[in-house]
């Protein structure tokens, strides 16, 4: 339920970026074929149920990235893990200030945002602005990219839409930002034509717009507070529990000697013993999967997650998924199923695939699997 | 192992070096910067006004006056260059001298002018860029490495399966390691160059204001540098992955130089970053004298911070290198620690050295002593790497004999017990001892040789450019240093490379030699043998062949007409050919004699009445010795025909001479029994082919029957078993009642009345006749 609800509404956010992008690379044509554009790309937000839906997935995916930081046992993560949750963090810091200046200031300074008072503002009377919005660009598609693509290798048509998705990747948004650029350089170069100097700002803007950056940092201070008794409430939880060392013994000769609370795919990857993970531990893909040789301690019981993977790759009781299994203490003898370099047939339960019964071969040597 | 150790000190070479070259090619991609502005400026087209401007100028009458006179003077300047050698040099070096001054002078400002210099960079900043400019271009310096940083990702989609394959199959084999490396230089530089494509490619397709344009471009150099020397790093020191590294470190080492060397670098790339920023903002302005000032201390104290990162971490390195060798024992560590000492010192003064050039604006110089100081670190370093390259791959294959031998062991254990265990792995580690010699050799030696080539060559080819002078022009100009450049520059590549060819032929040639084990006793020499008589030969013809190549070709660049010289040798080749033709033809004949593998050392052989075992080879003859002792020697221009005696298999046939009424299937049988006995005998079981059989009666003769006997055998054998097989047959013959025929004459007397002694006499008188009839037959044949 919770993996559903947060690739919905994460589709529904990057589906938003995507269209303000695409309309954005209307720039490297013009001005004006900007602002044309903008009235079909944000036909489906400013409806009243477009807008709705925004704004409650964007409330919903935070809220459950939360939630998700709570539940972390150990904040040391795989590499994939500390790129989505850095960039989740610092999207809303970067984001409030353009968010909050068009919807918000639109009403208290009545006027009505265009592209060229914008980007005026963003190229001109505050490039700092422009500097931010480039890099919320950048983060906000990093981290809606690696959240998709990692959802989408999962499914059958994957092959065929990889060779779509992968480019239009990389091409939306450096066609916004080349948009953006070639835009900017057009309304620096109107400014500097415009011999027109703007008045000086009466009181009362100034009052209006010392109300207005109130509320911007308020709500981004209120952000923080929100992620440090997130944080807060996560250690509270963890306080009560002590972690052990756990080691780990691969049957190909390597050890590790991890702290208590990491699961098994987090420890290899910090110590660089190279590990499937399609579904970057997620507990969907059982790429990951290792059979358990030995353990001098009790290992948890599976999750509802992992057992139900376990059981479409109808797995015996000694393996295991190592992205889930959390090992408190103790040392666990163990071997990886698949080989690292494995490919995506491995996605398919034993009785889809045409090489039946993987789980019971050994493990395959690097040089083999190579051929 | 020690071996492995002893490179461990080259080795932190090899990353200072992977360190300090990218920091050079670093400061060469942002040094001309200048010029390529100006250029940049240049470029731009004149406006109207400026043209007409000109115009006007040249058409002048007291403009053109004084240009022609400057022409004339320009003339009148070179003339005397050229000629008076002495004092060009001489102005030469007092203008170097004023040079040196004045930096002198600026240098004492510096310390006086520190305390203005951020004011006055911060006003000349703000005057050459509009206001919000600054953050604007870290506006678009983000944007384009996030362009480059996406075509990257993109690459990297379709092209880091094949990387982690990379990174999981470890090819033991020479070849498979050198393809895997080069293939996974591909794919890593690959993705450095869409990055640089994507991010200063797409800068540099839009028009920017031209200082904004300079800051961008300097920054986006700067992260591509960082980029190049970790990747470089990475390439070399592969942290993560043990099997991927290049270096000859265990992980925790491999990561702390990793880091040692990104943290040196980056901090001098930054240094020299922002030196190249101000120096760019000071020659955008006007500039008052001051702000240049400035800029030069700013550019002095770059050049301080890069001075301190380099020795920082020399240091650093050399300390992680030694604290890698506690685990060795005493005495390879002291040498090995003596060693990174040793190389520390030098790399210290050398970059001392440079900044003292630099500070003194000595750059001509300046590059000349870094790149030759470094060369010797550089072979070094080559040395080590290509030695710890072709090391693995030989550890690998001599390790694989050793589990063969430990898998033999095992399975001889599980046979005869421990006792015939230990026997049997003495025999055989006893060949695997013998064959001590490394499988690359030749390869490594030809390897090493060769990158030396391509480091000299190229290194020199820097100090030249550094030295501002194309060495190609220089070298077809007629001036006394462009001769003197070409003839050096010509010595050193014919010289090296015929130092590579002799290199590898001769170690090639040796190593055939060393395979070549003469022929022991009586036994028959194996095709070696005719590449031990010929190998010498080659490699003195090849040896006098690159000499005289090598003089020629540095004649002939030295300017010496070498034309005649050929046309010479020529006439007096043909000359001689024709007075030593059946030398020649000898020598030839020669050849083809053992082309045709006809006869090798130590071989019997027949060459018309001439018989002997061959005992040595010339040039032009071949000596034969008999086996009575004399030595023939023969011309080979003279051998038509040849007998080989010791080739393969000789069969040799007995005869026996039994009388009529003899037991042939007993005499069959004990021959057979015989045979059997004689095979089994270890003085002969080696020698036979075939073992002694009967063929039974081979013909009949007046008085008896002639009983056959043969065998086959290895050339050179026969005789030794012919005669106890003689002995043991006769033996047998008389133990077992079998007479042998003897002669008899027998004489018929028709008379039964005893005969008188006269009577007698006749008789044998006349037997005599058929006695003496018979014996005429000649004398055995020749045989050793």
């Amino acid at each position: 339920m919770t993996r559903t609800l947060r690739i919905v509404t994460g589709i529904i956010l990057f589906v938003f970026v995507a269209t303000h992008l695409l309309n954005m690379a209307f720039g490297l044509i013009s001005l004006e074929a900007l602002e044309a554009a903008r009235f079909y790309f944000s036909l489906p937000w400013t409806n009243p149920v477009g807008f709705l839906l925004l704004a409650g997935s964007m409330l919903i995916h935070g809220g459950l990235g939360l939630v998700a930081i709570y539940w972390r046992n150990t904040l040391q993560m795989t590499r994939y893990d500390l790129l989505q949750t850095v960039s989740a963090l610092l999207i809303v810091p970067l984001l409030a200030s353009h968010v909050l200046g068009v919807t918000l200031a639109a009403n208290m300074f009545s006027m009505v945002p265009s592209y060229e008072s914008v980007l005026t503002f963003f190229w001109v009377q505050a490039p700092h602005e422009g500097l931010r919005q480039a890099l919320v660009v950048a983060v906000t598609w990093i981290h809606g990219c690696a959240g998709l693509f990692t959802w989408m290798r999962l499914k059958p048509w994957w092959n065929r839409a990889a060779v779509v998705a992968y480019p239009l990747a990389v091409l939306i948004p450096v066609s916004a930002l080349l948009g953006f650029v070639e835009a900017g350089n057009e309304v620096i170069a109107l400014s500097a034509a415009s011999t027109v100097q703007s008045a000086p700002p009466s009181a009362e803007i100034i009052a209006k717009f010392q109300t207005y950056n109130t509320i911007l940092w308020s709500v981004i201070g209120g952000y923080v507070v929100l992620v440090v008794a997130t944080l807060l409430a996560r250690m509270v939880r963890l306080s009560a529990s002590k972690p052990g060392i756990v080691t780990l013994s691969y049957l190909t000769g390597d050890t590790i000697r991890t702290e208590g609370g990491v699961s098994l795919l987090e420890a290899a990857e910090a110590h660089d013993l190279p590990h499937a993970n399609i579904c970057k531990g997620r507990g969907r893909c059982a790429t990951c999967r290792v059979r358990i040789i030995s353990s001098s301690e009790e290992l948890p019981p599976p999750s509802e997650i992992e057992q139900k993977t376990l059981d479409r790759f109808e797995c015996p009781d000694n393996i295991r998924l190592a992205c889930q299994l959390v090992p408190m203490s103790g040392t666990i003898e163990l071997e990886r199923v698949l080989p690292p370099d494995v490919g995506l047939d491995a996605l398919r339960p034993p009785s889809h695939q045409v090489k039946t019964d993987v789980d019971n071969e050994p493990e395959v040597p690097a040089e083999a699997a190579a051929t | 192992m020690t071996y492995l150790r002893s490179l461990l000190s080259i080795f932190a070479l090899v990353c200072l070096l992977g360190g300090v070259l990218p920091s050079v090619g670093l400061a060469q991609t942002l040094l001309p910067q200048v010029s390529s502005d100006e250029v940049a400026v240049a470029d731009e087209p004149p406006s109207p006004n400026d043209v007409k401007e000109l115009i006007r100028l040249l058409e002048d009458q007291r403009i053109k006056n004084w240009l022609e006179k400057g022409a004339e003077g320009l003339s009148a300047d070179e003339a005397p260059e050229s000629q008076v050698f002495g004092e060009g040099l001489k102005s030469q070096f007092s203008a170097t001298l004023d040079r040196t001054r004045e930096r002198a002078r600026l240098l004492q400002g510096v310390w006086r002018h520190l305390p203005d210099a951020p004011a006055l960079l911060a006003a000349e900043w703000r005057e050459s860029i509009a206001p919000g400019g600054t953050v604007r271009s870290l506006t678009y310096v983000l944007i384009f490495l996030f362009i480059g940083g996406g075509l990257e990702w993109l690459y990297r989609q379709y092209t880091s399966a094949r990387l982690l394959r990379l990174q999981l199959t470890h090819p033991v084999s020479l070849s498979g390691r050198v393809r895997a490396a080069l293939s996974r230089a591909l794919l890593i530089f690959g993705g450095l160059a869409v990055f640089t494509l994507g991010s200063i490619g797409g800068f540099l397709s839009f028009d920017w204001n031209p200082f904004v344009e300079e800051l961008v471009l300097i920054l986006l150099l700067l992260v591509l540098a960082l980029r190049a020397i970790a990747t470089v790093s990475m390439f070399f020191l592969a942290p993560r992955v043990r099997e991927l590294r290049l270096a000859p470190f265990d992980s925790p080492l491999a990561k702390q130089l990793h880091i040692t060397l990104i943290i040196a670098l980056s901090v001098m790339a930054v240094a020299l970053a922002v030196s190249d920023v101000f120096s760019e903002l000071t020659e955008e302005g006007a500039g008052l004298a001051e702000v240049q000032a400035s800029a030069f201390s700013v550019s002095i104290f770059a050049g301080l911070i890069c001075l301190a990162a380099a020795l920082l971490a020399i240091w650093r390195i050399a300390g992680l290198v030694k604290a890698g060798s506690d685990q060795l024992d005493e005495e390879v560590a002291s040498a090995h620690n003596q060693r990174v000492f040793k190389w520390r010192l030098y790399l210290s003064v050398l970059t001392l050295v440079t900044f003292v050039l630099w500070l003194f604006a000595a750059t001509d110089l300046m590059w000349t002593v870094l790149i030759l100081g470094l060369l010797p670190a550089a072979l070094a370093l080559i040395q080590g790497w290509v030695n710890y390259f072709f090391d693995e791959s030989e550890n690998y294959l001599l390790g694989q004999d050793q589990e063969a031998e430990e898998s033999a062991e095992g399975e001889v254990e599980a046979i005869e017990g421990e006792a015939g265990a230990v026997e049997l792995v003495e025999e055989v580690a006893e060949p695997s001892e013998a064959d001590e010699r490394r499988p690359y050799d030749t390869v490594r030696l030809v390897t090493i040789r060769f990158l030396r080539i391509v480091l000299v060559i190229s290194s020199v080819l820097i100090v030249l450019a550094a030295w501002g002078t194309d060495v190609f022009s220089l070298a077809e100009s007629p001036t006394f240093y462009g001769k003197i450049t070409s003839v050096i520059v010509e010595l050193i590549v014919a010289v090296l490379i015929a130092d590579l060819i002799w290199t590898w032929a001769k170690a090639a040639i040796d190593r055939r030699l060393a395979d070549y084990k003469p022929p022991e006793g009586p036994q028959a020499p194996g095709p070696e043998a005719r590449m031990a008589t010929l190998l010498p030969l080659l490699r003195v013809i090849l040896l006098v062949t690159l000499v005289v190549m090598v003089g020629l070709s540095i004649l002939s660049s030295a300017g010496v007409n070498i034309a005649p010289l050929i046309a010479g040798a020529g006439v007096l080749g043909v000359a001689i050919g024709f007075g030593a033709q059946s030398l020649v033809k000898d020598i030839v004949s020669g050849i083809f004699f053992l082309v045709d593998d006809a006869f090798r050392v130590g071989e019997y052989i027949e060459i018309g009445s001439l018989r002997g075992v061959v005992e040595g080879m010339s040039i032009r003859s071949l000596r034969l010795r008999h086996h009575l002792g004399a030595v023939h020697t023969i011309p080979f221009g003279e051998l038509s025909s040849l007998t080989n005696y010791s080739r393969d298999w000789v069969i040799l046939r007995m005869e026996f001479r039994v009388p009529f009424e003899t037991d042939i299937k007993l005499v069959k049988k004990l021959i057979k029994r015989i045979g059997a006995e004689m095979l089994e005998d270890p003085m002969y079981k080696d020698g036979f082919i075939q073992p002694l059989k009967s063929q039974g009666v081979r013909r009949m003769e007046e008085f008896n029957m002639v009983v056959g006997v043969k065998f086959m055998a290895k050339p050179g054998e026969q005789w030794i078993i012919r005669r106890d097989a003689y002995q043991k047959i006769v033996n047998a013959f008389e133990a077992n009642g079998i007479r042998l025929a003897e002669r008899n004459v027998k004489v018929q007397v028709v008379s039964d009345r005893p005969l008188t002694d006269e009577e007698q006499e006749a008789v044998v008188g006349a037997a005599q006749d058929a006695v003496e009839q018979k014996q005429a037959a000649g004398p055995p044949p020749d045989e050793p």
